[in-house]
Parts: C-alpha cells; structure tokens; sequence
C-alpha cells in the first residue's frame, strides 16, 4: 500500500460544499426511490451516475428484499449436456441403436441413432439425484442445486441463442444480463467493475463480446473481461516508461489545473464526476490486482478448486478469483467454460465421451471447491451460483459420428445458494431427453427468476431506449417459484 | 358496446374478498393475461368476438350472451370456459391449436375461482385506429409557418418569461476551439487560432462568420457530421453475430455520407438515395453506394431462417423509423405501437416496401467506364489464357515424365506398371445376360451375343443371403456370358469364386468346367480342374458362360475366375472379388500417380525448369496489364419487379402471416395507400425493379402529402442536438408521443421550415445556428439559474459537452502532429491489445499490428467490427452499431481515466506531442509548456499553470505533461 489516491484538495472540499455534494448523483437516487422503480432515461447531454458510486447502489435490493448480492454465472459455451450429466434416460439405454422419433429438427440436418449416454449413474445426496461419473465432485453438492430441467431458447444457432441467455434476446444489440444488475443495483464497491466476465483459456465463445455489451444501456454497465492472474484488465498497468512517482505527479497536476478549470464551470457535475474518476481509477489500480491475487490463498483452498491438476486449474484459478470477487462486493461474475470452437467448447458435435472426457474433470473440482468455499464462509445465501449453457444436446448421434447435435427445446440448468430451494427441481423432458413435456421454462423465465433473487422486479427495471421501455425479460417471464426458499 | 355492457355491470356478481382479490391480480398479471393474451385474445377480442366471446375485459368475459355467461367469477366448475380448454366439451379451445399446459389450465381456473379479476384490458392486434388528433400531434401536424423570428427572439421571448437572458458572448479563444471542434471535430491550430484573433480585433463578427464559413468548407466537417449519420444509420464494416463476417465492401456507403456532407448534398435527396438510389440513378455508383443505408445491418450467415429474414428486415424498418422519421417503428413489430399512433399494420405494409430485395455488391464506376473495364477485363482474360496454355501443356507433359521417373522407382512388372496406369478398371468383369432361353448354342466361344444387354455382377435380388447385386434378376433362369482377355502369368491356385442358387453350370470357351445342384450362401472357391487350366488361354480372348436356376427365395449367381493367393488375410472372398488388382495397385501405389503442383516443380528436372520459366515470364507480361478491378459496394436491388407477397404477422411471427397487405405508409401521416399519397409504384424502366422503395423516398420527403415535415423537424433538430449537446427535442430518434415535446415548437417549426425553403441545404441551417447569440454563449451556470432553468431546456446557459470517442482520438493526433488526413477507402486496423482480439471464438482483428501514418488517420476510417469495437473507443462510449443510434451516451468511468493514462496508444503520441513541441518550441520550457497548452486547448496557460507545469518538469519529462494536457477537462470537452 504504497501508492495513494491523490488527495481531494481544499479548494474541492469547499466547492462540494458549496455545491451540496454531487447533487447530480444523489438526486438521481432520491428519484429512483420515490417511484420504486428505474424507469430512468440518461438525463439530456449529463452522465447523473459516476460509475460504482451514488447512483444505483442498493444493497437492500431495487424493488424488495434481495434473496442474493451476487451472482456467478458458470457459463458452459456451447451447450453441455443434461442427459449426460445431471438427467439420465434410462429410456435412452433401451432405445440405444434405434431410429430417433420423426420431425427432429437440427442445426447439421444429420440424425443418427438414438444413442445412450456413455457414462454410468449413480445417486446422489437426500434428494436422490442421478449424477454421471464424470462428475463426482459436483455430485456431493446435488442437495445444494436447485434444477431447471425443461429449460428451451429460442434458436439452435450458437450466436443467437447464447445472446439469448446473455442478453434476453436472440438478436446483437440488447443489454446482457450483467448490465441490467449493474444499472439496477450498481455495484458494492467503487474500486472494481459491478460487472466482470473471464472467459476460457482457448478463447472467447462464438460473438464474443456481445454476450456481455451493454446494448443501448450507457457503456459503464458492460462487463470488464479479467484475466485471472496478473493484470486482469486492460489499461490498469501503468506504461513501462511511466514510474509510479511519474504517474502520482502527473495525477496531481492534473487535479490542480482541473479544479483551476472547474472552478470556472461552477455547477457541472460532469466535470466533477471526472476528476473523481481518476480517483477511483488510482484506487482500481490497487484494488484489481489485489482481488485476483491467488497467491493469499492457502494451500488447502487452492487444492479444494483443484488448482494443483493441470486440467482443472485453470477454472479453478477463475472459480477462486470469483470468489474473491465476490467478497469485494462485485455484483456479476460470469465465467465461461469452453472457449473457440466445437471440441475446444462443449459442442460436442464429434465424439460426445471425447468431449466430456476433456470438460468434465476442467470444470468438476472446482464447482464443487467454490460451493464448498461459498459455504463454508457463510456466503453460499447471499451468493447466486448459475449453471447452464445456450441449449443441450439431442438424444441421438449426429450422424454416426457419436457426437450429439443443438437441443434448444429441452434443456437443463442449475442454481445453488441465494435463496434457490437445494435439492428441488423443476420441469422434465420427454423420456428421450428431447424437448420439454413439463415445467417448461423459457430464458425470460430463467431471467425473472434471477433478478427476483437479487431483489428486482423484472417487469419493472426498466429503460426507454429509441422511445420504448426495454426490459432484459421483453414482454415475458415468470419467476420460478418452485425451485426458490 | 356500451349499451350493451352497462345492465351487465349491474348484474356482476359479489366481489370476492380484497386479500383474494390481490392475489388474482397478481395471478392474472403474471400468469393469466399473457396466456389469455397469446392464445384467446386475437380471435376474442371486440371486433371479432367469435362465438359472442370477447376475453379482452372483464366485462366482456362476464357478458351472458345467447349461451349464458362463459365464466361464472369464484364457480370454475360452473364456468363452461374451463371445459372447452380442458378439452372436456367441444369446440376444444384454443380452436386448432395445441391444447394449452395443464399448469396454464391450472392457472386459469385458480384465477376464475379468485373472481377473474383485471388489471386492465388486454388489447387484441390491429386493434389502433389512427384518428385525427393523432395526427394533430406536433410532430405530425403540418409545419407552422415561419414567423421570420431569429432563433434568438425565439429563446430570448422564453427567458424573459421567466426574468432570464442570455448569457454574454464567449471569449473568441472559447469561441473558434468550441466551432472547430463541433464542425470539424479536430481542434484549431495556434495558426489559425493566431489569424482568428487578428481578425476578431478588427471586426468580431466578420471574424466569427468567415470563420464558419471557412469549417464548413473544410472537408472535415464531412467526416465528423457524417460521423453523427453513420450513428444513426448503425453503419458497421462487418456482419456480426458468430462469423462477424469482415465486409471489405461496406466503406463505399461511409465515404458517401461524408461527401454528401461535404457537397451538401439536398437533404432530401439524401435520404431518397439511401431509400432507393438503385432506382432513382440507376448505374450511378453513388447512388448504389447510397442504399448500403438498407445493408449496414447486422445479419446471421450461417443459417437461413424465415425469422432471421424478418430480423434484418425490421433491423431496416427500425432504422429507417429512428433516423429519418424520429418514430420508432421497431416497436409496432408484435403488436400496435403502445403509445404512438403506428398499428402493427403499418409496420408491415412499409415492411413490404424492402420485402423483395436482395444485397448485391455493385461497381463502383460508372456505366460508360464500367463498359471499359469489361472490355478490357475480357481481352486481358484472352491474352492470359493464351500465354497460360503452353505452360498448361508443359505440366501435362511434365506430369506424365515425373510419373514414368516414379514408375521406374518401383519394383512392378512391366504389366503391373501398365494396368495401374489405367485409368479405369480394365478387368471390371461386365457381363452379356439373357433371362430368356437362348439357342442350344449359346456357352460356344462363337456366340453371337450382341443383342443380350450388359450387366455388372452379381446377378440376383436384394436380400439373398450373401448377395452383392449388380443386375436385378427376379426370375427363374439366367444365362450370362462375359469374354476377358487373361493376363496373368503364374497359372498356379487358380479357381473360380462362386456365389450360385439352386442349379448353376460354368463353361470356360465351349467347355463345361464347374456344375452344381442345389444353393450356397455365401462365395466360395472351387478350384479350377486340371483340363480348365488348359482351356485358358493366356494374353487371348476367352469366354466364362454360366448358367443359373432358381425355384425357391431368392435369386443369385456371380463367377469370378480368382488368384486364390490373392485373398489377403483380412478379406473375404467375396471381398476379394469384388476389389480387383487395379484396385489393389491403385491403393498401393497410387500416390506415384498425384503430381501436385509443388511436386512438378520439385521434381522437374533442370531442363524442365528452364523450359517452365521461360513460360513464365510470358505470363506475367501478361499479368501486369491486368486491368484493376473496381472497388465494390454492398448495396441493395430488387429481386425483380414483381413485389413479394407481404402479410401481417400475427404477433411478428412469421410462420402466422394474418391479412395479405400491399405497400402502404404511415396512416398518422396522410392518405396510405401509394394511389391516395400521390406516389404510385411505378415499375423502373429497366424492369428490374418493382419501384416500391422509389415509391417510399417519393413519400418520405414529400412536404405536402408525405412525410416531410415530419423528417424536416427530425433533421432539424438533429443538427441542434449536436451543436449544443441537447435537441429542442431531447431525443432526436423518438418524435412520439412519448418524448418530451420541443422546449420551443415554434423554433422547430422555423428552423424546418428554412430547412426546406433552403432546398434542404443542411449547411445553411449549420450557419443559422451558428451565428446565433444562442450558440454563442460563453454559457455561465449560477445557482439561480439552477432553480429557475435546471434542465437548461430555456437555453440560458451552455454546458461544456463531453467530446466523442473520436474527437478525442482525433484531437490526440492532432496535437502531437501525427494524424494523417487521408480521407476515405478501406477501413483501418490500429493496434489493439491482444485480450481484447481474445475475447471472441475466432480472432477476428490482426495482432503485431504496430501504428503509424497508415492507422493515424480519422477515427471514423477505424475498420468498424460488431465483435471487436476498439476497446478505447467503446470506452468513450462508441455505439456498437447494432442498432440505430441517435443521441450517444456521454459516459463518466474510471476505465477512461485508466485509458488516458495507461494505454499504449496515449502514451506514443504523448511522446511524440513532446518531440513536436521541443522541434517547434525550441529548448525552452515556458516556450514548450505555451505551445502544449495553446495545441490542446486553445489557450496560453496561465501563470499558476505555468508554475506548476515547470514544477512538474523538474522531476518528470516533457512526455508526461503533455500526457496531462490530454487528459485535461478543458481537453475532453466542447466548450
């Protein structure tokens, strides 16, 4: 702790004073309160909230009491599997080799046979839930799932039914999940992004950064991708030819000839807010790096997210680093699993075992080490764990390679810790696995249920973009009671 | 309706209790009404109350008409509703559709038995009738017309309503650096600056209006307003999406914009080219390149769906609405627009105008050189295929020397060598059969049987056990013949690989050599007895004959004479028989065969060589008079003159397509239907295209019977929010009902009216506003006025406004002497950080790039890509050309000041705005510090300034000040 924010000077102080103290920010809250809702569009030509500040900070939830203060989305790019996991068909077995049922309609246009799921199940926990032996880790935490297993999107194509589940739509353009949170209730720190995604080692999923842009939301809402080691954003380290000395000079002089500046543009908030964030930027300098220092671990927590085997360390360093995040008062962490394309993700077009035989053992050590941490340090309830992908898997081959094609009419997700029901389930597929026959949940749904959780009304967070009022769940969802404390 | 409503408000039974009530509201707002809504409402709604049911109030659901009331509130077993969707009693309901979930039913029973209660109405489709107050809204209704007030009496009345006035004058420093930064968007130089003041002295206002006149000349002002454009026009230089696909011939429509800026090209016509340049000026490449207006969006290439047709056409439909009209028509897409006059029917009858086009990449070259490059192209292609076909021939005949070179490396027979040569199998056995009985003749070597058709083995029906067939043969006897010219050497083994039905007799030339009764099932082999081995002749023509019975299942025979040896141990003799020894020699050895083009020249040898380079060089000669061919653009056509069937979707779903609709336009307007308007679909002349978009352009400027005035206001007001950081109208995409309305209607009204009286001259409006008093204030705020004019909506003050992304970039290279004003062509790629190429599952921007003059141009060049914004810009806020964009956001992030201070990019320039001011200034700091300050800001640095500034540079370089400069306020800001 060496470096420090450069001070607020005198002549500040007196001007916010003056000024009553960031009006801008805090009348923007007032409102917000009144009416119970954001329903706010930017105020003309000003930028009312500086980031992580004032603002939309509620930590007691926007609309009422929020279950969760934050959510770690697990994301499995390119679509994992539910009857190969968490949903086995026994009727699949029996079926094994036999022609799949007319009319199913996939992506590669190439059905094989019904094909049997090639690994072995057992039961697991009070709940009794079948877990395949890929994942036995995970499988001692079942009771703390709550399970959507009839979830559908709206597309079989990985562009858009990923911006689906990010950003409520099948279409670029709208404000991913993330965003809504963070313009809803802000962020519970100042010095790190309400909002942070890191994605797989092998790359970024298919469109990339639009699942989590900000649309039409203003561009402080987007997530921050962050490296989980080193320097985890872009732009934080200084230039190599820039000293620390050099960098803290340069601060103060700005700040002196910017309040020279402001103090003849009495009354602009905006100006103000920009001299702030240099402060807050200074203060991110030393917050971000520290958040995903690993190295303040001990030895028996790095080996609970399985950081000591090749395969799963990677995640596991993400998993861990979400944690620390999450203890920082970050409000979105979404990690993706599987990166590129088809193998390198869990599209597994070719070969289904190959593929899980590579995901599985990246993936199940740490899950269940973050559940277990969460728990274990009391905040596993205020905490939300995600875990889906953008659709599951057919029950037949893809052709006879032994891969299985994009089911996006049936498919299975699970939650555990803030305010979901462990253990519960909701929604089943048809014997096959193919599409929902019970419970079916849209991803509006999915959505509504998530922002219920973290205390949001989804039909009332709200912003007018080209003279209508968006929602992240459109013109639907219906928060899944069933599967919630 | 009333009539009949009201004695039934008396007959409502009692109201359950309010606790109960609360929860059946709850239920029917979450649950009830989007069932009833998606399922009932379009058939059961008061227009079309089918079956005397309308659901769409509670009313009308309680209504007891011929077949009493459907729903009895708190009695879901008495309500006959329940049994027609529980599929109890027919007509089930909803009437041919899936029957709905059981925990739907569930939920609307448990809603009837909690009283049914509504929260309000639920609306059925193309229900909105546009009326004529609608049309009185002020946006829509006809232009006022002009008072001949200055903008200034306009404002000036309104202050001093409220005992305000307008502030005084800027300084004429604050004066020239704000109106170069709005028009041009670079910053003024201390040349100009220097000029400007000299001339202030001797006459300001002179000064100030050649100063104006002077920006809107300068080709700048093109590529910063026509910035604001391509923002609303959601302009990008890829697809998006999963493979973003790079669009190398988007740019075309970008420099268009910026000339049609720079030329002031009529508003009007503006838009009209960008709606149906194609048919307006067909053949004239700047009118193509107009309509990339209509392909600038955002599109799914790898999978073609009806819905994704439907998306990009809405993508152009909201576009068009947001940019020119200021209605935002995307959101009448699914249902009536909620709160502006737009019935989803309009929606898709505009729709229909775009419905038959496709994208087409056009020349950008006029007819008269285009015939000139074809010309040329054509005679280039014959002099290049001329000289290319010796050296077509030198490959064919080198090709065939390396392969004989191979051969010789080989150990094979000379026959061998011959046979893998083949270029067909020359042993494929085809037989002569008959299923008719031939004479007693026919197994004689002599036969004649030319006229017996030809098959290929085996003979026989699917199905037969062991069966590979060839030839279909369903009846009870066949007799085959087949001559083969024997060429094996070792005569040892030999036998015969045979797969027969009940009776078969083989005959070798004349001989019988082979008889059996009865069925096989699968190939055997039968060796040949000693006499046949004699009866074959060696190099000579020989004749196999057989002949096969069948009485019972199924039907087969096949004979092959076979080297036993020749079995290889993973095989069966049916395999064998049917691979042969060209087979077998062309997977071993056939690799000898492939010369690819990398081998011939490897492997040529040193004649070859010298032979092929002369070749060559003729070639190439050639080539260097290729004629270059022209630059394209992604613009639009018809896909002929036909318009296509167009519909209205019922809740935009294209596999609902409701009513049949023919081209219209917006009812709020005027007349809709194309004959009424005045602007009837006249075919183009070339009839290629069906003239509908002309049709639309012809309506969309028209002031009298179109949609003029209305797009008249939107421009006019467009340019005001970017001259002051705010619209008279706030939100310059949204003239609806639900925006503000102008802060002064009448100023709206004027300044369209001089718009078009102007000839829709946008420079001319520029200047108007420009001279004004309005915009030239120095813009003090007091907290008075913070009580009397807080929103500033009265104009009494001006607010410094954040510069965009790319007048800061701009201004960066500006300052320290690197921007490159090349204007227009291919997008660029500066440098980016590697994490942020990383963030897609592709790459999809190069790495190592490492900037210079090429990627220090104008910011609005940067090669705009969906998926990879460059991550600086989009800190600042770029819009992520998804969707229309018509007022930025103005952002305030600590990531910012992390870029400013940290990012490569920066840095660099910071060092070389430092080298520039110690090669201009000299070696003396004050000097250096005053030219800093005066390329950034406009302005000497005052003494305290001046003091810090040389404390600064005590300890730290010249560099690292001019890196505060950048990140001054006074820097990122119009003043």
């Amino acid at each position: 702790m060496t470096e420090l924010p450069p001070r607020i000077t005198t002549s500040r102080r007196e001007f916010l004073r003056r000024a009553g103290g960031g009006f801008g920010s805090l009348a923007l809250t007032d409102m917000l309160l009144r009416d119970g809702q954001l329903h706010a569009q930017e105020p003309a030509g000003q930028d009312p909230k500086p980031f992580g500040k004032g603002g939309g900070v509620k930590a007691s939830g926007l609309h009422f009491e929020p279950k969760a203060k934050s959510v770690i989305y697990l994301f499995l790019y390119g679509g994992p599997s539910g009857m190969d996991t968490f949903d086995p068909k026994p009727t699949l077995d029996r079926l094994d080799g036999q022609s799949p049922p007319e009319g199913i309609d996939t992506f590669f246009k190439d059905n094989g046979n019904l094909m049997k799921s090639p690994y072995s199940f057992k039961q697991y926990g009070e709940s009794g839930r079948w877990v395949c032996n890929m994942l036995p880790h995970m499988a001692e935490h079942v009771d703390d799932m709550a399970f959507l297993q009839a979830v559908h999107c709206a597309s079989n194509n990985h562009a858009p039914a990923l911006l689906h589940l990010n950003c409520g739509l099948p279409r670029v353009g709208f404000p991913s999940m993330g965003s809504w949170l963070s313009y809803g209730l802000g962020c519970e720190t100042q010095e790190l992004p309400g909002f942070i995604v890191m994605y797989d080692w092998r790359g970024g999923p298919i469109a990339g950064p639009q699942n989590w842009g900000t649309g039409f939301l203003p561009s402080r809402f987007q997530a921050t991708p962050f490296r989980a080691g080193g320097t985890p954003i872009l732009n934080l380290a200084r230039p190599e030819d820039v000293s620390e000395r050099t960098q803290r000079a340069q601060l103060e002089l700005l700040a002196e000839i910017n309040e020279h500046h402001l103090d003849h543009h009495p009354g602009q908030t905006d100006l103000e807010a920009r001299i702030e964030s240099y402060e807050l930027a200074s203060r991110m300098q030393l917050a971000a790096p520290e958040a995903i220092d690993l190295d303040q671990e001990s030895e028996a927590t790095k080996e609970l997210y399985g950081l000591n085997d090749k395969r799963s360390e990677y995640f596991g360093k993400q998993c861990l680093a979400a944690r620390r995040l999450v203890e920082r008062g970050v409000r979105t962490i979404q990690l993706y699993s599987g990166g590129g394309h088809q193998q390198e993700s869990w599209d597994a077009h070719y070969g289904l075992k190959d593929n899980m035989d590579l995901h599985c053992p990246e993936i199940d050590k740490p899950i269940a080490g973050l559940l277990t941490d969460l728990k274990q340090r009391g905040l596993l309830d205020s905490t939300l764990v995600v875990w889906g992908g953008e659709f599951g898997r057919m029950p037949m081959s893809q052709g006879r390679n032994g891969g299985r094609d994009h089911n996006p009419d049936g498919f299975l997700m699970w939650m555990a810790g803030g305010g979901t029901k462990g253990g519960s389930s909701y929604g089943e597929t048809d014997d096959i696995g193919w599409q929902g026959v019970e419970g079916r949940t849209s991803v509006h749904d999915v959505h509504a249920t998530i922002l219920h959780l973290m205390g949001i009304d989804h039909e009332k967070l709200t912003y007018r973009f080209n003279g209508r009022d968006f929602r992240l769940t459109d013109v639907a969802g219906r928060v899944v009671s069933e599967i919630l404390t | 309706m009333l009539s009949l409503l009201l004695p039934l408000l008396v007959a409502l039974p009692q109201e359950p209790a309010p606790a109960d009530s609360d929860e059946g509201l709850k239920l029917f707002e979450e649950r009830v009404r989007p069932i009833l809504q998606n399922n009932c409402v379009e058939c059961h709604n008061p227009s079309q109350s089918k079956g005397e049911f309308d659901l769409s109030t509670r009313e009308a659901l309680l209504f007891e008409g011929e077949f009493g009331a459907w729903v009895i509130p708190g009695e879901p077993d008495e309500s006959e509703l329940l049994y027609l969707i529980d599929h109890e009693e027919k007509p089930f309901m909803p009437k041919d559709e899936p029957q709905l979930s059981q925990e739907d039913r569930d939920a609307i029973r448990r809603w009837i038995e909690l009283g049914a209660p509504y929260s309000e109405p639920i609306a059925e489709q193309g229900g909105l009738q546009v009326t004529e107050e609608d049309r009185q809204h002020w946006a829509f209704r006809a232009l006022a017309e002009d008072s001949g007030n200055s903008i200034d009496a306009h404002l000036d009345r309104a202050l001093a309503e409220r005992g305000l006035s307008m502030g005084p004058e800027a300084e004429p420093r604050q004066l020239l650096r704000r109106l170069t930064l709005d028009l041009t968007g670079l910053p003024p130089t201390p040349l100009v600056m220097e000029q400007f003041l000299t001339a202030w002295e001797a006459d300001a206002e002179t000064a100030y209006a050649a100063a104006v006149d002077r920006l809107l000349a300068d080709s700048a002002y093109g590529e910063r307003w026509g910035r604001h454009w391509l923002d609303a026009a959601r302009y990008a230089d890829s697809g998006g999406y999963e493979f973003d696909v790079e669009r190398p011939d988007a740019w075309p429509y970008r420099d268009w914009v910026i000339d049609a800026y720079n030329q002031d090209l009529p508003y009007d016509l503006f838009l009209r080219l960008q709606l149906a340049g194609d048919e307006l000026q067909p053949g004239d490449p700047a009118a193509h390149a107009a309509t990339g207006f209509l392909t600038s969006g955002p599109r799914i290439t790898n999978q073609e769906t009806i819905q994704n047709r439907y998306d990009e056409l809405d993508d152009i439909v909201a576009t068009m609405g947001s940019s020119m009209l200021g209605v935002t028509l995307g959101c009448a897409r699914c249902h009536d627009h909620k709160f502006d006059p737009i019935p989803t029917k309009d929606y898709y009858a505009i729709l229909g105008a775009f419905k038959n086009t496709r994208r087409v990449k056009q020349p950008m070259l006029p007819p008269a050189e285009l015939a000139v490059y074809r010309g040329a192209k054509a005679k280039y292609d014959e002099e290049m295929r001329a000289a290319q076909a010796p050296l077509e021939e030198w490959k064919k005949r080198t090709r065939a020397a390396i392969v004989e070179r191979r051969l010789g490396k080989l150990e094979l027979t000379e026959e061998e060598a011959r046979l893998l040569l083949e270029d067909e199998d020359p042993e494929l056995p085809v037989w002569r059969y008959t299923m008719r009985k031939p004479a007693d003749d026919w197994f004689q070597p002599e036969f004649e049987d030319g006229d017996w058709p030809e098959g290929t083995p085996g003979f026989g029906t699917e199905g037969t056990p062991g069966a590979r067939v060839g030839t279909q043969w369903k009846s009870k006897s066949i007799w085959l013949r087949r001559e083969f010219e024997h060429r094996w050497l070792n005569m040892s083994d030999y036998g015969l690989a045979i797969h027969h039905d009940e009776d078969v007799a083989v005959y070798l030339n004349g001989e019988l050599i082979y008889e059996a009764e009865g069925y096989v099932t699968d190939y055997q082999f039968v060796p040949l007895p000693p006499h046949a081995l004699e009866l074959l002749k060696p190099m000579e023509r020989n004749v196999l004959a057989v002949h096969c019975k069948q009485t019972v299942g199924g039907q087969y025979i096949d004979v092959h004479l076979v080297d036993r040896v020749t079995v290889g141990a993973n095989e069966t003799l049916a395999d064998r028989v049917f691979r042969s020894r060209w087979q077998t020699l062309r997977e071993q050895h056939g690799d000898v065969l492939k010369v690819h083009d990398r081998q011939l020249n490897e492997e040529a040898n040193d004649s070859e060589r010298a032979e092929r380079a002369t070749l060559q060089v003729a070639i190439d000669a050639v080539r260097k008079r290729e004629p270059r061919a022209p630059q394209q653009v992604l613009s639009i056509q018809d896909k002929g003159p036909e318009p296509e069937k167009n519909w209205l979707l019922a809740r935009g779903n294209p596999l609902d397509p409701k009513d049949e609709l023919e081209l219209a336009f917006l009812q709020v307007i005027g007349p809709a239907t194309p004959e009424d308007a005045g602007f009837p679909i006249q075919r183009r002349v070339d009839g290629r295209s069906s003239g509908q978009r002309s049709s639309l352009a012809a309506w969309m400027t028209d002031v009298e019977r179109g949609a003029g005035r209305l797009v008249a206001r939107v421009e006019a007001n467009r340019i005001w929010h970017h001259h002051f950081g705010v619209g008279l109208v706030t939100t310059p995409g949204d003239f609806g009902t639900m925006a503000d309305p102008p802060s002064h209607p009448e100023l709206l009204d004027d300044l369209a009216q001089r718009l078009i009286a102007s000839g829709w001259s946008r420079k001319a409006l520029h200047r108007e506003i420009l001279l004004s008093k309005a915009y030239r204030q120095a813009g003090q705020w007091t907290p008075e006025l913070e009580q009397i004019d807080g929103d500033n909506r009265l104009w009494s003050y001006r607010p410094p406004v954040r510069l965009e992304a790319e007048a800061i970039r701009d201004s960066i290279l500006a300052a320290s002497g690197s921007l490159n004003r090349q204007m227009g062509g291919p997008g660029i790629k500066p440098w980016i950080h590697p994490d942020a190429i990383a963030t897609g599952s592709t790459e999809k921007w190069p790495k190592g790039v490492v900037d210079g003059p090429a990627t220090w141009r104008r910011t609005v060049y940067v090669f705009q890509r969906r998926s990879v914004l460059v991550p600086t810009l989009e800190t600042f806020d770029l819009p992520d050309a998804t969707q229309s964009c018509t007022r930025r956001n103005r952002t305030t992030t600590p990531t910012q000041a992390l870029a400013m201070l940290n990012n490569p990019f920066v840095r660099e320039q910071s060092k070389r705005f430092a080298a520039r001011l110690e090669r201009e200034a000299g070696e003396d700091r004050t000097a250096q510090i005053r030219l800093g300050f005066e390329l950034t800001i406009g302005r000497p640095p005052t003494e305290q300034e001046l003091a810090a500034c040389l404390s600064f540079l005590t300890d730290e370089t010249l560099a690292d000040l001019g890196q505060v400069l950048f990140n001054l306020n006074e820097f990122l800001y119009l003043p």
